[in-house]
């Protein structure tokens, strides 16, 4: 924190030592973002993942229900396929391997340990935004896979 | 991408267990929290380029027409199963291993008693990373692999079954004479147990060559590894949600919802996947939209299944999102947990965390003191606590701050 003079900086500082916490330390989409403050980005991957699994779980709903019956039911066989598939991946790939370490870890390790952050906060971050691309890929070819 | 995040976090978690420690938190002082993702993030690191590789030939040979896996071009396929089950089995580990780190941390904090054989739980996570390297021709029984190398795999699969049982063994100790506090996430750690045992105990069973043989490409291979991933890693992530969701939030969840919730996905999921471990078990093959009239009852049992399983987890994301609007402001330690973001970092953490760096002095499994300030869990305050006019405990850091010359 920078030390002194200026008469609002002095204000926030104040503020600072009564009921600012990381919630409410910066605001705005960017500061988000941008942000190298571990327990940021574990709610940043909390909130991708989750919409990832929504996402994936709803296809896992939608696949039982095609199965409620020998028969075809609500889908062709090559949309079945599809479906499981897109299922599998997600589940795997953007969910299950990420999830606990990047949510909770992020959160709770640099805590559990008694350290400010984790040792590469920038690092972080990245991992986090290639994270949020890569599922934007995986959205795009799910749209094109089902127009 | 993934694999670039993955193996960012993987590092960054590494450096920082190895650098970033407190003073006094010796490697036999860690949570086994951290423990877990310790031993998932080696196996983050040396996996996943295995898999960004065979992602890079794939590519190769489709635009380059290089034959690598293709037999139309000169390629194998079978070597394409191999890389990616050299990476797959141990993603199976990194889904698992911080589940079983949460599992550590619910079992011991709702139980109230010092872990049971903490080292041979933070051993055995190291010793599944280790071995869990040696186990990917498992999936590959039925591939035209030689039998000896299949006897091989085969053995070395059982013996991931022994790190498995001392971790179950020692919550089960754990649990022994504890006392026992049902909360929601607690109740999410004992569904754990069942359901990871199952996953387990049918993991072996298709772990026996001749028996694979058989159920290969079924619903039991289906059932079994949904009861390893949801009724393992998801349930353990659910059940770390909630215990930790007051610290990332600031906001209690509704306690009753939470048991009703939990309720509702431990019989949801019974339902949906125990019928398909005894459709695979019968022989009906797993990828399949349409099959034989005597498959149908079981199936439609399981559909029935997942609606239950999937109004638990909705109920979950309502009182979840409800919570975060309308939510009691949580205490700093709703749990009387003893780990240090418990008893040292306020109801809801400032941007550094702590105030002043701790200095650590006793096991992260040490509920005396907790005990003292922060009462035994049921939200009574004993010791020094007092409560200021918001309802806020006002607590002295129940370990000491650290001298400020070695914070820096």
């Amino acid at each position: 924190m920078s030390t002194e003079t200026h008469p609002s900086t002095a204000e926030q500082d104040e503020h600072h030592d009564e009921d600012e916490n990381y919630l409410n330390h910066e605001s705005g989409l960017w500061s988000w973002l941008t942000t190298k403050d571990h327990k940021r980005i574990g709610i940043l991957y909390l909130i991708s993942l989750a919409a990832v699994f929504l996402v994936a779980g709803v296809l896992a709903i939608i696949m039982r229900l095609e199965l409620s019956g020998p028969d075809q039911t609500i889908m062709s066989n090559d949309t079945y396929n599809q479906v499981f598939t897109m299922h599998g991946i997600m589940m795997v790939f953007l969910f299950l391997v990420p999830s606990t370490p990047a949510i909770l870890g992020n959160f709770a390790l640099p805590m559990q340990i008694g350290a400010k952050d984790v040792a590469f906060p920038r690092l972080n971050d990245l991992g986090d935004l290639c994270d949020g691309v890569c599922v934007d890929l995986y959205g795009d070819q799910l749209h094109r896979d089902h127009p | 991408m993934t694999g670039f995040a993955s193996i960012f976090t993987g590092i960054n978690f590494i450096v920082t267990i190895h650098k970033m420690r407190a003073p006094g938190m010796t490697w036999n002082r860690l949570p086994l929290f951290v423990w877990g993702l310790y031993a998932t993030s080696i196996v983050q690191v040396l996996a996943t380029p295995v898999i960004g590789i065979t992602m890079v030939l794939l590519i190769l040979e489709q635009t380059l027409q290089i034959g690598i896996f293709d037999p139309a071009l000169g390629g194998d396929p079978v070597l394409f199963q191999h890389f990616f089950w050299f990476y797959s089995h141990p993603a199976v580990y990194i889904m698992i291993l911080p589940a079983f780190g949460i599992l550590s941390e619910l079992i011991a904090t709702f139980s109230r008693s010092r872990i049971f054989g903490y080292r041979a739980i933070a051993l055995s996570s190291v010793a599944i990373a280790m071995l869990g390297f040696l186990v990917w021709g498992h999936h590959m029984f039925v591939s035209g692999q030689s039998v000896i190398s299949s006897i091989i795999f085969s053995l070395i699969t059982y013996l991931i079954g022994i790190p498995s049982g001392i971790k179950i063994f020692n919550w089960v100790a754990t649990l022994y004479k504890g006392s026992i506090w049902l909360q929601t996430p607690m109740l999410y750690a004992l569904s754990f147990l069942f359901l990871f045992s199952i996953g387990g105990f049918t993991g072996i069973m298709v772990g026996v060559l001749s028996v694979d043989v058989h159920l290969h490409d079924t619903y039991y291979v289906v059932s079994h590894f949904h009861y390893v991933m949801m009724g393992g890693s998801v349930i353990a992530l659910l059940g770390g949600m909630h215990y930790w969701w007051p610290k990332i939030t600031g906001k209690m969840y509704n306690e009753t919802l939470g048991k009703i919730a939990a309720g509702l996905v431990f019989i949801g999921f019974n339902l949906t996947f125990f019928p398909q471990l005894v459709l695979g078990a019968k022989g009906m093959p797993r990828r399949y939209a349409n099959y034989l009239e005597r498959y149908a009852d079981l199936h439609q049992l399981s559909t029935v299944g997942s609606w239950v399983l999937g109004a638990g987890l909705f109920l979950i994301l309502g009182y979840a999102l409800w919570s975060l609007a309308y939510g009691e402001e949580a205490p700093q330690n709703p749990w009387g947990a003893a780990t240090l973001e418990w008893t040292n970092v306020a109801a809801i953490p400032s941007h550094h965390n702590f105030t002043r760096t701790p200095l650590v002095t006793r096991g992260p499994y040490d509920f005396h003191l907790a005990d003292e300030v922060f009462g035994g869990g049921d939200g009574e305050i004993g010791g020094d606590g007092k409560l200021d006019g918001k309802g806020e405990v006002q607590v002295p850091d129940a370990v000491p701050s650290a001298p400020a010359e070695e914070t820096a």
